[in-house]
């Protein structure tokens, strides 16, 4: 591009023209961005949990989740955000669904949490304990991932579970090591520590000597039983029959689980979606007046401008670029604003809301925020048209005149 | 009253409500007392959490940011010696709950979902507050100067 040339001259101009009072631009500037903000964070959440929802939900790889009755909703908890829960119900569960017709694959899980005493320091973890021989979760990613069953002091830690390969982490007084870590799925999984049904069992005993308070789990009981069923679209009827025949338990589906968490971000969008739309709105009406004043206090410059023979759409393409960079750079400033606001309590809000959340892929979030800022510059564009097609329409001596006749 | 000065009464009152909003919030939140300020270790004794301090360190920094808001307000003289001042102390609030004190290891905690980000985030607001309060003095304090050369000319 040739410097000085008409896109150079045309973005000084407009750059100089906002710069004339800068405090009212910035406060133009401000109102956009916490539309833009709000709007680019409520964006984030949708698209984050939509992601989690879909890879977590996959990563479970169960069609049903049966646990005693009165345990769904921390069970829910448990798989969303990771929320640590023990409860127990005898183990003769599993053999009675398996037997059930149309069910392909039924695998027992024993739920333990780390003492909640030693929360703060050590972290309340969830454990959950798998049987290698029927598990069809777990299993089939450690043999294709590690080439190997997990050892008895063997760990498979969530994403988010500190710690690096190979470093001891100690439960009930029993140390374990990390065996590998799970790819991040945004939901419960994250903060999860998977280990074999025998290393649970083994851990239970030595605790009575080596714990400060030992983990007590009835003999042959359980917590859960993931299903996998021949035909996965009868979910519904066949979590209707497992409860119809087995007294005691409830049963969780997937659609269970999405649709909670749908009510769940629902129950957010309604706070975010008014405030971001009041926002936007006030946004315009500050642009509107904004630009009805700099087009009542400019009205001889652009009757003066359109005098020495500029046309009126070049005196309308300056005074609506003000408009768009003004509009873009409110709308960077509250991506900006709200990418960092958001990400510091994403936490906060996931578990405020029993949310899933995982981060859309950088380039999904590159296109939110060009896409917001194109919003919020195209807001400012409309918001300035108004008092600028009025102005234009005035005769240039008509504008000189201060838009007298 | 000179543009230095209404610079810097806007930016005194910006830190020194911004300190006031740590204070009020670390007191009025108090995430630590949500999860009962102690944790019990495994001989059974009771020890004050981690975040118990941080909590405190960021109380005595949110009272040492307002004092600096006030003079800020109140005493022109050493306008951009103040700002820096601000800004080391929006570092200090910022390095409190990540390297200083950490807060606890858990996540989950309350102090990690509130206590931590709401300073992270008061702490940079304050160290942006600051550099702004230093750049807006030097320029104002540049004024005046520029006056002299034009009235010469």
């Amino acid at each position: 591009m040739k410097r000085g040339g008409w896109p150079d001259s045309f973005l000084l101009l407009v750059w100089f023209n906002l710069l004339r009072r800068p405090g009212r631009t910035v406060a133009v500037a401000l109102a956009v961005a916490l539309a833009a903000g709000i709007l680019h964070a409520g964006a984030l959440t949708g698209l984050g949990v939509r992601r989690a929802l879909a890879i977590g939900t996959a990563r479970l790889g169960a069609d049903l989740l049966v646990v005693p009755e009165g345990a769904a909703e921390a069970t829910h908890t448990a798989l969303v955000v990771g929320e640590p829960m023990a409860f127990y119900m005898d183990g003769s569960v599993v053999d009675r669904i398996a037997a059930l017709p149309g069910v392909q694959a039924a695998s027992p899980q024993v739920f333990v949490e780390t003492m909640a005493s030693s929360a703060c320091c050590t972290g309340r973890l969830f454990l959950v304990g798998f049987d290698p021989e029927t598990d069809f979760t777990v299993q089939p990613w450690l043999m294709k991932e590690l080439g190997r069953p997990l050892g008895p002091r063997d760990v498979l830690v969530g994403n988010h579970i500190l710690g690096l390969t190979g470093d001891p982490l100690r439960f009930y007084g029993t140390e374990f090591r990390i065996a590998a870590r799970l790819d991040p799925t945004g939901m419960g999984m994250d903060e999860t520590v998977f280990l074999p049904l025998e290393a649970v069992a083994e851990m239970t005993r030595a605790s009575a000597t080596l714990a400060e308070k030992p983990l007590a789990i009835p003999e042959g009981h359980i917590s859960a039983v993931l299903v996998k069923l021949a035909e996965p679209e009868r979910a519904a009827e066949m979590a209707r029959l497992i409860t119809e025949r087995i007294p005691g338990v409830a049963v969780l589906t997937g659609g269970d689980v999405t649709r909670a968490v749908i009510r769940s971000l629902t129950g957010l969008m309604a706070l975010l979606v008014p405030t971001a739309l009041g926002l936007a709105a006030l946004a315009g009406v500050l642009l509107a007046l904004l630009f009805s004043t700099v087009s009542a206090e400019r009205c001889r410059e652009i009757g003066l401008l359109r005098a020495i023979g500029a046309s009126a759409r070049q005196t309308a393409l300056v005074l609506l670029g003000e408009a768009a960079v003004l509009g873009a750079a409110g709308g960077l400033a509250g991506v900006a604003a709200g990418f960092g606001i958001f990400g510091l309590f994403q936490r906060a809000i996931r578990f405020s809301y029993t949310l899933p959340f995982l981060w859309p892929s950088p380039a999904v979030q590159a296109g939110v925020a060009i896409a917001v800022c194109a919003l919020a510059a195209g807001l400012a564009v409309l918001a300035a048209a108004v008092p600028v097609r009025r102005i234009l329409r005035l005769e240039p001596h008509h504008a000189i005149h201060g838009g007298r006749a | 009253m000179g543009m230095a000065a209404v610079a810097l009464r806007w930016r005194g009152l910006l830190i020194l409500l911004l300190g006031a909003a740590t204070v009020a919030g670390t007191l009025v939140l108090d995430t630590c007392a949500d999860a009962g300020h102690f944790a019990t270790m495994a001989s059974g004794m009771q020890a004050p959490m981690r975040c118990t301090w941080t909590e405190r360190a960021v109380l005595g920094i949110g009272g040492l940011v307002m004092v600096i808001g006030l003079i800020m307000t109140a005493a022109h003289q050493a306008a951009r010696l103040i700002s820096a001042v601000a800004v080391a102390s929006g570092v200090l609030l910022l390095v409190v709950p990540m390297w200083l004190i950490p807060t606890c290891a858990n996540p989950a905690m309350p102090c990690n979902l509130s206590l931590k980000p709401g300073v992270l985030l008061l702490g940079g607001l304050i160290t942006l507050g600051g550099l702004a309060g230093a750049v807006r003095v030097r320029r104002a304090e540049g004024a005046p100067e520029l006056r002299q050369v034009e009235s010469a000319r």
